[in-house]
């Protein structure tokens, strides 16, 4: 069976391969051993406190074969996107320019570098192995983060976002950053997505622009891609979108990749999801109608997640003898559910 | 002899002639008989000392003494960006460094200022094509800043004078494709025109707000920063000679160049001296050419001529005299006409 799991200390081995495997793509995983082992013990403190109010806390999850302990992906929640350090992006507004004595009125686009998101929750470092890419493994990374996220309202935001990475070829050339960052930078585009993932981001205000950038004067290639999202982040973005998830004015300062925002409230998952008692199935015609669900396990702070065959019956999920012995339940766990 | 006199009433007709011969590119004197006639009112009401200084200005008329022809003008606007906001870019540098990544850049950018609010301009030099001749562009450009000589205290402390920047044969601009096209639906010319007649604050309105990059420029329009027309580079050179330079200010269309100093400084005011007239026979002529004035305000009359002057005279023929609307006895302001000339 394969769960989703806060990381621990004993992962370290195991992310630093999975991040060199992730490449550049993913910034907020940078292979980087000092910097994954922040980033597991500030994941191992946060679980460990009880919040009630967000805050610093970052949750790292990885998804492991748990019969195997073979590490497959990972995705991780910032209960604020900036907290101790602004988050930047660019936001494309609409100026209008209007002359009544010259009969002009013209909207004009600028994109102007903000931190009008630190104060929303984020889901990042998403990564799973590709031989996983087509099942719903994804799914469970992303939609098992956004159901603890549910289950424990109070260690989030009320508005939720994810970055998700723009347009970029295998040798690392993003047209957006060749036309835009590099005028300000000077070097190549996965050395910054490196520096985002392991610098503090005063290095951002320092290099980006102060001043709003006319989208008009981009050139064309880089206006072409604002907004486009990877292909290998197609999938992500389609169940993000799916829960209700939404590209707005926002996009990545680096690739113009689009991020996406929605508020809690207004997501399918939080209006979905139901509290459940497991149940063994114990008749054969239950056993053909069985369907994918997703359930989350909620003991204490700790939390892990799962894909299940069951039925829904009432406030019961009935899963087979085998799969509820392999979750290894509780009398204290709280369980959570909802059909993919 | 050529003359320089303030514009009349009567030279309307004149103007208008002239005006047909500019063609495009040049803004300030529109071919446009109502907008030419306010304009002459405007100067004459100046003279009369009838008009707050927002809408002050003189318009000199540079003629042919024997056949009375108006073949020149030039102009002085007392205080731009009092009634409409005077708009140009200032040219400036910012710096993004970050010593945590080791880089240091400076980045070129475009701010729209109102900086030169308040001041004065040099503006409206045009020369009838025969006549681009016998220092007579020189005669119609100078006599202007030994105007401000002879009454500073009209005038505010800083002077500019905007210079047509570079544009194609076809009057295509390489700045305003890159830059001006993408914030409205006006041709270059079409802008330029409306400018003239003095809607310039109308579009800029329409032009950006924010500073731009200049890096985000194409290259041909980062090159034409600040230079000027080919045609326009004797005036250039005329205006730097007497002490106006560019300071990191150009236009917001065409991004030609605008100079700039602070009127004390200007080498006319500074090395004009007065000369009392003494009328003699026959010329007696000097080497050095110079650049005579009288000091009356509503008469003000201006000439270039190689008269001699000693420490206190300067001796002219009956005709210069009359030129100048002076008898013997009067003062006159004298300056060597370039600025490699000896001083008085």
């Amino acid at each position: 069976m394969i769960i989703l799991r806060p990381a621990k200390i004993s992962d370290i081995s195991n992310l630093e391969r999975l991040a060199n495997d992730s490449g550049p793509m993913v910034s907020s995983l940078p292979a980087k051993r000092s910097h994954l082992l922040n980033k597991v013990e500030q994941s191992i403190t946060s679980f460990e406190q009880d919040v009630d109010c967000a805050g610093e806390e970052s949750y790292l999850f990885v998804l492991e074969e748990a019969l195997t302990g073979q590490m497959l992906g990972t995705g991780a929640v910032n209960a604020l996107a900036g907290n101790r350090e602004p988050f930047y992006s660019f936001r494309n507004d609409i100026k209008v320019h209007s002359s009544r004595q010259l009969n002009v009125h013209s909207r004009i686009h600028a994109l102007t570098l903000n931190h009008d998101l630190s104060d929303h929750s984020q889901l990042c470092s998403f990564y799973i192995v590709p031989a996983l890419v087509e099942t719903d493994y994804p799914a469970l990374i992303t939609l098992g983060r956004l159901l603890f996220m549910t289950i424990f309202p109070l260690r989030f935001a009320n508005e939720w976002m994810a970055v998700l990475p723009g347009i970029a070829d295998e040798s690392g050339r993003a047209p957006f950053w060749e036309h835009v960052g590099r005028k300000f930078f000077g070097i190549d585009y996965n050395q910054v997505e490196y520096y985002n993932g392991t610098l503090n981001s005063t290095f951002i205000s320092e290099m980006m622009p102060y001043h709003p950038l006319y989208v008009a004067l981009i050139d064309e290639e880089a206006q072409a891609v604002m907004g486009l999202v990877h292909q290998n982040a197609v999938l992500q973005c389609s169940l993000l979108s799916e829960q209700g998830f939404e590209a707005d004015k926002h996009v990545e300062i680096f690739d113009a990749g689009p991020i996406l925002t929605a508020p809690r409230n207004a997501l399918s998952l939080c209006q979905k999801v139901q509290q459940v008692k497991l149940s063994a199935i114990n008749d054969i015609a239950t056993n053909k109608c069985l369907q994918t669900f997703l359930i989350g396990l909620a003991e204490g702070n700790s939390f892990k997640a799962c894909l299940v065959q069951a039925f829904l019956q009432g406030n019961k999920l009935l899963l087979s003898q085998e799969n509820i012995e392999l979750l290894n339940i509780t009398p204290e766990h709280r369980v959570f559910c909802i059909k993919l | 002899m050529m003359l320089i006199r303030p514009i009349q009433r009567e030279d309307l007709p004149a103007l208008l002639e002239l005006a047909a011969k500019t063609g495009s590119g040049f803004t300030s004197l529109p071919h446009n008989e109502g907008h030419l006639e306010l304009r002459i009112e405007r100067m004459i009401a100046t003279w009369e000392g009838k008009s707050t200084i927002a809408d002050q200005g003189y318009l000199f008329a540079l003629v042919d003494s024997e056949s009375q022809r108006l073949v020149g003008v030039s102009g002085i606007e007392v205080a731009i960006g009092l009634n409409d906001p005077w708009y140009d870019f200032h040219v400036g540098t910012q710096v993004h460094a970050s010593k945590e990544l080791g880089i240091y850049r400076q980045m070129k950018k475009l701010s729209l200022s109102n900086d030169h609010t308040g001041n004065s301009e040099l503006c409206t030099l045009f020369l009838d094509p025969e006549y681009r001749k016998d220092k007579n562009g020189q005669l119609l450009s100078k006599s202007r800043l030994l105007f401000v000589a002879a009454f500073k205290d009209k005038f505010p402390d800083r002077i500019i004078a905007e210079m047509r920047g570079v544009s194609d044969k076809h009057g295509r601009s390489p700045f305003w494709e890159s830059l001006g096209r993408h914030f409205f639906t006006l041709d270059f010319e079409q802008a330029d025109y409306l400018t003239g007649i003095g809607s310039k604050s109308f579009i800029a309105e329409l032009m950006p707000k924010h500073a731009l990059y200049v890096d985000f420029l194409t290259q041909a329009a980062q090159q034409v920063i600040a230079d000027v027309h080919p045609n326009t580079e004797p005036a250039r050179r005329i205006l730097e000679s007497e002490g106006m330079r560019y300071e990191g200010y150009v236009d917001i269309f065409d991004a030609g160049p605008t100079l700039e100093a602070y009127t004390q400084d200007l080498r006319i005011v500074r090395k004009s001296r007065m000369r009392q007239v003494t009328i003699i026979e026959t010329a007696l002529l000097d080497e050095q050419a110079l650049l005579i004035g009288n000091e009356n305000y509503q008469d003000f009359r201006a000439i270039i001529c190689n008269s001699q002057v000693d420490a206190i005279h300067i001796y002219l023929t009956q005709a210069e005299a009359d030129a100048l609307a002076v008898v013997s006895g009067e003062q006159l302001r004298v300056v060597p006409l370039f600025e490699k000339e000896s001083t008085l």
